[in-house]
């Protein structure tokens, strides 16, 4: 944004200061608005011929060439639909709902840089800022239940806030790790501190682990398929957006699908080496490859997201509290002095050595730890 | 604990993966993607899939096999078969239908009409794609759309149709129209029933034990040389009538028609003559030939005879329903009612 401003600034075309804000402050956000809307209207598309492929189905095909048109067509219907609000309900707080889950999704990509000296705000605290907004479209989960005047939703509702309070702790223990590696919370700085062969913090044992963690703690937060419980529906409808249908409906959609991106691109900033690669600082193409870049891992992780989502049934909601608690939240734990082994001995390679047999001790002991009673083997008198 | 955490997860992504390259990669993904893609791929339908009638022609469409006969209409449970019978210019009733409608938004595809029918002129099509953008009289099928070809009905329904075919072949049945079938005499039950069966027939009256019973059908099978033959229907009217335990008194009168019903042959048995002058041209013949002259002389054989033998049937007391005239509608039956009540049979 500064930068902008001040090429403007320098260029000498006739502008007055004004107009100049106003250029810089409206033309990352189109930009990154556009972008990323675009990104997500095709995701839909993708995901569901990938799921398609999963179930030996073909997916969509019918709209456009192999039914690339698909999202538009399923934006147009949203957009004409009826929109109902139930009699009940309490129409302020159940309109504002989707405006607000749509909000804090876009907030993250502030913070993202998306490009070599491409981020729209480099904030000194932008990964704090990027786990604190994110959190907040629970808020929206949670008004869209309540304003609804449905069990079902008020039970989706519930089911969201538990399950992103509960994901939300290891998931900032596992960025901690990160932030102690690059010492500093700006993600400019995260991403520049992973250059190097093997720098990306993936490649550290610590890293994998927080890598494996944050990614988990991300598709609950954003409540895709392993843990979708706040809108499971085989048991409660639709949950939270039961009530809810046309572009409403649509907005918690894109919500939906746009935090999944942005938790992509955090979880690439933080762990993939952002927009590093080879090539990134290349003299004139470099802003052109390293988008590239940034845009091929972001695409890895969502299609880690889809196939998860293809592949692993729904968890209970026990199961779902238990593993947050009980797996992921030690692991995080121990993670931090992982990290700091790797840190401070000597050699790099005992260090790496030693924190990777601290983890996998752990994770070896977690899972003892939490496995379930086994049962007898029963034998049936009559039966052999 | 086998292996290590997180192991059936990994495996269950395994398992998705080979699902999700083998639809783009595998030799066989033709049988891995099993959806057929419905406008341009089609299945085969199994031929005995069925969803509307149509009348069947025989050449052109107007050799028409219906004889507006209204057996179907008669039988179509949810009602929905509207015929009116063609005439000449002079009000000659003719064979064959002036309007025949079928509201295929009622039809149930039921195939009732179809097993009914007398000349196999109704048949079962497997046409699904029906759809209009009306709901009232863009659903009514008229005599126009419903007429098809016999080859079309060999090419939907092969093994039916060679079936039909080879049962019409050697059971030519003489038009109704012209000839006059004499009554055969011979075995009593065998002058009640139609000289040439096109249908299964009732056992004998003298079989009575089950066994009888199966044994002849097996033998009149093989005479007939159309595989299994189904009981029902077409038999089940003889059958419900209530016979006489010892049927040889009824037999025997029948078996005995008044000589004076063969001796001016049978002027009336012509369909296109209205009831009155039918009944005119009967007037001072037997009770047998009276009754014969009030049927609607098609022999289309929904009463489960021709039209003297149902009214052999009806002289003799073998059955005393006098509503199967299906063709006859309710003029028939008010005359039959009114000609057993003189004659003191009902």
């Amino acid at each position: 944004m500064d930068a902008i401003f001040q090429l403007l600034q320098n260029s000498g075309a006739p502008m007055p200061e004004w107009l100049a804000l106003a250029l810089a402050i409206l033309l990352p956000i189109v930009i990154v608005m556009g972008l990323f809307l675009t990104v997500f209207a095709f995701l839909t598309w993708v995901e569901r011929k990938a799921l398609g492929r999963i179930q030996n189905r073909r997916g969509p095909n019918r709209v456009g060439p192999v039914g690339l048109f698909q999202p538009v067509a399923d934006g147009l219907k949203l957009l004409i639909k009826e929109d109902i609000v139930p009699g009940a309900a309490d129409r302020v707080v159940h309109f504002l709902a989707p405006v607000l889950v749509v909000v804090p999704a876009f907030l993250v990509l502030t913070v993202v840089p998306v490009a070599k000296g491409f981020v729209p705000v480099d904030l000194n605290i932008g990964v704090l800022f990027a786990l604190a907004v994110s959190t907040a479209s629970v808020l929206a989960v949670f008004m869209a239940g309540w304003a609804s005047r449905n069990k079902f939703s008020l039970l989706g509702a519930m089911r969201g806030v538990a399950q992103v309070v509960s994901y939300e702790v290891p998931m900032v223990l596992a960025a901690v790790v990160v932030l102690m590696a690059a010492g500093t919370l700006s993600s400019i700085g995260i991403v520049e501190a992973q250059r190097g062969w093997c720098g990306w913090f993936v490649c550290k044992p610590w890293g994998l682990v927080a890598f494996v963690i944050f990614q988990t703690c991300a598709m609950a937060e954003v409540a895709r398929t392993p843990f979708d419980l706040p809108e499971a529906e085989s048991e409660i409808v639709a949950g939270y957006h039961t009530e809810y249908s046309g572009f409403k409906f649509a907005l918690f959609q894109m919500g939906e699908y746009v935090a999944a991106i942005t938790m992509g691109g955090v979880t690439v900033t933080l762990f993939l080496g952002g927009y590093l690669g080879p090539g990134c600082d290349l003299p004139r193409i470099g802003w052109l490859v390293s988008a590239g870049w940034f845009f091929a891992k972001l695409g890895l992780v969502v299609v880690i997201n889809i196939w998860a989502r293809g592949t692993w049934p729904r968890v209970r909601v026990d199961q779902l509290l238990a593993f947050a608690w009980k797996v992921l939240l030690p692991l995080s734990l121990i993670n931090i002095p992982a990290m700091a082994l790797w840190y401070f001995l000597p050699n790099r390679l005992i260090g790496w050595i030693a924190s990777a047999a601290l983890l996998a001790v752990a994770l070896v002991g977690l899972t003892r730890l939490n496995a379930g009673r086994a049962f007898e083997k029963r034998s049936y008198r009559f039966i052999s | 604990m086998n292996g290590f955490p997180g192991k059936g997860l990994l495996e269950g992504l395994a398992v998705t993966a080979k699902n999700f390259i083998g639809s783009y990669f595998d030799d066989n993904r033709k049988e891995r993607l099993f959806t057929y893609q419905y406008p341009e791929e089609r299945m085969p339908l199994p031929e005995n899939s069925r969803t509307f009638p149509f009348l069947v022609y025989d050449g052109t469409p107007d050799q028409l096999r219906c004889t507006a006969c209204k057996v179907c209409e008669t039988e179509c449970p949810p009602q929905c078969i509207y015929i009116v019978r063609d005439s000449d210019p002079n009000g000659k009733p003719l064979q064959r239908p002036k309007v025949f409608d079928i509201d295929i938004s009622v039809c149930m595809q039921c195939g009732i009409c179809a097993e009914v029918c007398p000349f196999d002129a109704i048949k079962m099509d497997c046409d699904f794609e029906r759809s209009q953008h009306g709901r009232f009289e863009e659903l009514v099928a008229h005599l126009p759309s419903l007429l098809k070809s016999n080859d079309y009905y060999h090419h939907i329904k092969p093994t039916e149709a060679d079936r039909v075919d080879a049962t019409r072949k050697r059971v030519k049945k003489p038009s109704p129209a012209a000839a006059a079938p004499a009554p055969t005499p011979g075995p009593a039950v065998a002058a009640v029933l139609s000289p040439t069966p096109l249908k299964p027939m009732s056992p004998p009256a003298d079989i009575l034990t089950e066994d009888e019973k199966r044994a002849w059908l097996k033998g009149y099978q093989s005479i007939l040389g159309t595989g299994p033959i189904v009981w029902p229907l077409t038999t089940k009217k003889i059958a419900t009538t209530p016979q006489p335990p010892t049927p040889a008194p009824a037999a025997a009168a029948v078996a005995t028609p008044p000589a004076s019903s063969l001796a001016g042959g049978e002027p009336w048995h012509d369909s296109g003559l209205d009831l009155a002058k039918r009944m005119e041209l009967a007037k001072d013949r037997s009770l047998a030939d009276r009754l014969m002259a009030a049927m609607a002389q098609l022999d289309c054989q929904a009463c489960g005879y021709d039209c003297r033998g149902y009214a052999n049937a009806l002289a003799a007391g073998v059955t005393r329903d006098v509503t199967l005239c299906a063709p006859g509608e309710d003029e028939t039956k008010n005359t039959l009612e009114t000609l057993l009540k003189e004659a003191g049979k009902l």
